[in-house]
């Protein structure tokens, strides 16, 4: 019997598998409306700002700062079970998406809302890496 | 959008309930059921007035439960209504359909119910609303699981941008207890909490603990609204609804932002205190939809009751608590008493403006005032749907 806890794998619908594509080649693409240049996440046909179905897919700097996050003392699933605590925050790109993510690289009691931070890949599973992020700075500062 | 010629237009005229907290072996469907069957009995009405049936969202049917409808409800009912409806999820449309089905006149008596067996079912809070449970999204590998866990996502925001936290939410927590012991039918009937219990609760998805969270209850609730001329005629004093508004803002939970002009919050309740003609300083007591305790702190401050930064000193049992100047959901709330989603805070307001809350009743109990205006708040999804409505004593 099979005793290996297998990781939870993203559930890749049509719409976001540019952005999965994207991550197999460890490069965060958002969409970019061609008409109005709003930047969207997550992916949809149309832009929500103007509803133009024409885009283009740009590869995010992965910068950004920490807008919020939420340090999990509890396993919800078990492949999670060895994570603990682990550290899901809301990334506030650069480029304008907010973005659901994990800090990774340090203690959670290190964690601060405003740091700066940086985009790092972790493989999963299968050549699949997911966008994660690590504290650029230290200090804190926006 | 004026809704001024709406104001006490309609009114809520019965209030179902049915055992709650712990009760086994019972369906979702007998709990809804006999909530409604109790709400027709209570308003003095035949059960074939009754030409609208709305019920709230509800959970996948859990042990050897069968799915509820509202098919099966109105079946057992035995009534034939002109429009059914059932929340697929949670935006909180029902009051404004309802008043769109009774001004159009399509019905003349809309009855809403909610119902559910999750406690002795052992649905946990923390899974029943949690999509990602089976990796059903594109989320899930970063291990963000939890409908807590995306209120405690805005929650932390609110720490770091507004000096809230733990001090605060202990305050919620504690004084919607001493409601509770006030309410026999509470499921925290005389089971005090004290600082130490809050305190000491581990945190689950920090900076939440269990402690913030509602549990899961046993139970059916269910009301009537109608017309303020037909309300008239029956037997219990109208409860006006004076004032309402609806607003939602259907982000991800990941967009939300803490501080947001346009929160769902803020327009209903604007939209409710225009059609009202009244302000915060009008309102006698404050029933708040209480998912979690921060869901109190972050509804009422964008009702515009005080600043961001001033929570710590409003959530204080003098003003809140038994005996306080502007009580805060009065029957316990979702979180002492027992989770109805919306038809808790709804229903506690009515009955407060029917006079019929025991040793709870606002007027009644030592320190208070006869309550004139009570603002409810209904909310769904994380913090991306709000009701909010203004009831007044007739």
């Amino acid at each position: 019997m099979n005793e290996t806890i297998c990781p939870l794998l993203p559930k890749i619908s049509y719409d976001v598998a540019p952005f999965w594509q994207g991550c197999r080649e460890r490069r965060l693409l958002f969409q970019r409306c061609s008409d109005c240049g709003h930047i969207r996440y997550p992916a949809s046909l149309v832009c929500p700002e103007c509803l133009s179905a024409t885009c283009e897919w740009i590869e995010s700097k992965g910068e950004g700062r920490i807008y919020s996050f939420v340090v999990f003392h509890r396993a919800f699933h078990q492949s999670m079970a060895g994570r603990i605590p682990y550290v899901v925050a809301v990334v506030e790109l650069d480029e304008g998406p907010s973005f659901l993510t994990n800090i990774v690289g340090c203690v959670s009691t290190q964690v601060r809302c405003d740091q700066r931070v940086q985009l790092k890949w972790e493989e999963v599973a299968d050549g699949l890496s997911l966008p994660v992020f690590g504290i650029s700075d230290w200090e804190g500062k926006a | 959008m004026d809704f001024q010629r709406l104001k006490k237009k309609y009114a809520v005229v019965g209030v179902g309930f049915t055992p709650q907290g712990k009760v086994p072996g019972r369906t979702a469907l007998s709990f809804h059921v006999e909530a409604c069957a109790n709400a027709i009995m209570d308003a003095g009405l035949r059960k074939e007035d009754i030409d609208g049936l709305f019920l709230y969202r509800h959970f996948s049917p859990i042990g050897n439960d069968y799915d509820t409808t509202a098919f099966t409800v109105a079946e057992q009912l035995g009534i034939r209504p002109f429009a059914l409806n059932q929340e697929y999820t949670c935006y909180r449309s029902w009051l404004t359909h309802a008043i769109g089905l009774l001004e159009a006149g399509f019905c003349r008596y809309v009855l809403v119910s909610y119902g559910d067996n999750g406690y002795s079912g052992r649905r946990s809070f923390v899974k029943e609303l949690d999509a990602s449970n089976n990796s059903t999204d594109e989320l899930a590998a970063f291990g963000d699981f939890s409908t807590l866990a995306k209120y405690a996502m805005v929650a932390r925001r609110a720490m770091f941008e507004d000096g809230t936290g733990p001090h605060v939410w202990k305050e919620i927590a504690l004084n919607q207890r001493r409601w509770a012991n006030l309410n026999p039918i509470a499921s925290t009937y005389k089971k005090h909490m004290t600082e130490e219990n809050y305190l000491n609760d581990p945190f689950v998805a920090e900076p939440f603990r269990m402690m913030d969270a509602v549990p899961v209850t046993d139970g059916g609730r269910a009301i009537i609204i109608t017309s303020a001329d037909r309300a008239k005629d029956l037997k219990n004093p109208p409860v006006y609804i004076r004032g309402l508004g609806e607003s939602n803002v259907p982000l991800s939970p990941f967009r939300l932002k803490n501080r947001d002009d346009r929160s769902a919050a803020a327009v209903a309740s604007a939209q409710a205190f225009r059609m009202a003609g009244i302000g915060p300083n009008d309102v006698d007591a404050c029933e708040i939809y209480d998912c979690f305790t921060f869901t109190v702190e972050h509804t009422l401050r964008d009702c515009g009751f005080f600043k961001p930064w001033e929570s710590k000193d409003w959530f204080k049992t003098e003003r809140i608590g038994p005996g306080g100047s502007m009580p805060v959901n009065t029957s316990g709330g979702m979180l002492s008493e027992a989770y109805f989603m919306g038809l808790t805070p709804v229903s506690e307001a009515v009955m407060q403006l029917m006079g019929r809350c025991g040793q709870r009743q606002l007027g009644v109990l030592s320190g208070t005032k006869t309550p004139h205006f009570i603002l409810c708040t209904d909310n769904g999804g994380v913090l991306q749907s709000n009701c909010t409505i203004i009831f007044e004593r007739s």
